[in-house]
């Protein structure tokens, strides 16, 4: 299974995106990592992920278990809201 | 959809404003009845109170006819004469609001003023939502649209954020809490 997770790091401190890395250094191996192009790649039991950064968004590619995605959902903040279009209004004259 | 029991020949519609408070008051009559019905004001006794955001409203609907009789007695029948004569009322808040409030208004949702920025509003649904005005530029962060959005839910309402453009523009967005792990086992 390959999942694909996009994280908005907008945390001043980098608080999230360190957890993320913590947390796959704790149950993955990293066998490359770029300062230079931000990016890593570790090796799990079963899959790999691919980690890069892009400006404030973190791109995570995870292949193999699901039990990888859900520790890394088990660190990411737990409240989220979605803001969506609803309606345009009339313009104020 | 315009107000339409208030076009045409306009029912005359008293209100008496107490710069105090920065509201005005009907005394209970028919007019005040159908107001309330249409969901204007809130009565205490015989009165039906109006904050400054219906006030204007009413008074700025087509053919009008409304007077709003100051308590030093004088009669103002025009917003920018109850602006120049009550400027202190008139808060940051106010003209996003009337924006708000007369575009709902005006496409026939009843709408009612629970505080600033803030309306409650009935859908053609039915349901009841939660409305925030905020305006463009303005800096607000995520833990207060969580406020937001935890306020509308504890009352059973939706939430919704109404944006007042620069330019004047309104446009509405849905906000609901949502869950990443939607869909998982947990």
């Amino acid at each position: 299974m390959l999942k694909h997770l996009l994280v908005d790091v907008l945390d001043k401190d980098m608080s999230i995106e360190l957890a993320i890395r913590s947390r796959l250094s704790e149950k993955c191996k990293l066998v490359f990592e770029s300062n230079e192009l931000k990016l890593g790649l570790f090796a799990c039991n079963d899959g790999v992920v691919y980690l890069s950064r892009v400006s404030t968004v973190l791109l995570l590619d995870i292949l193999g278990p699901e039990s990888i995605l859900d520790s890394i959902l088990d660190i990411l903040p737990k409240n989220y809201l979605m803001i969506r279009l609803l309606e345009r209004g009339i313009p104020v004259e | 959809m315009l107000d339409t029991t208030f076009q045409g020949k306009s029912p005359l519609i008293t209100i008496y404003f107490d710069d105090s408070t920065c509201s005005g008051y009907l005394k209970k009559s028919a007019i005040s009845d159908e107001l309330a019905d249409r969901w204007f004001g809130v009565y205490h006794g015989d009165k039906l109170v109006l904050n400054l955001v219906e006030i204007a409203y009413l008074m700025l609907l087509p053919n009008s006819n409304v007077i709003v009789n100051s308590s030093q007695g004088s009669e103002i029948r025009r917003v920018d004469e109850l602006v120049e004569k009550y400027g202190n009322c008139f808060d940051k808040y106010f003209w996003p609001m009337l924006a708000v409030f007369k575009d709902l208004r005006e496409r026939g949702r009843r709408v009612r003023v629970l505080g600033p920025c803030k309306l409650l509003v009935k859908d053609k649904s039915g349901d009841l939502r939660l409305v925030y005005v905020l305006e463009e530029k303005l800096d607000v962060n995520m833990r207060s649209f969580q406020e937001i959005v935890n306020e509308a839910y504890r009352n059973n309402f939706k939430a919704a954020l109404a944006i007042v453009s620069l330019q004047g523009e309104l446009t509405y967005y849905d906000i609901v809490p949502a869950d990443i792990r939607a869909g998982k086992s947990d």
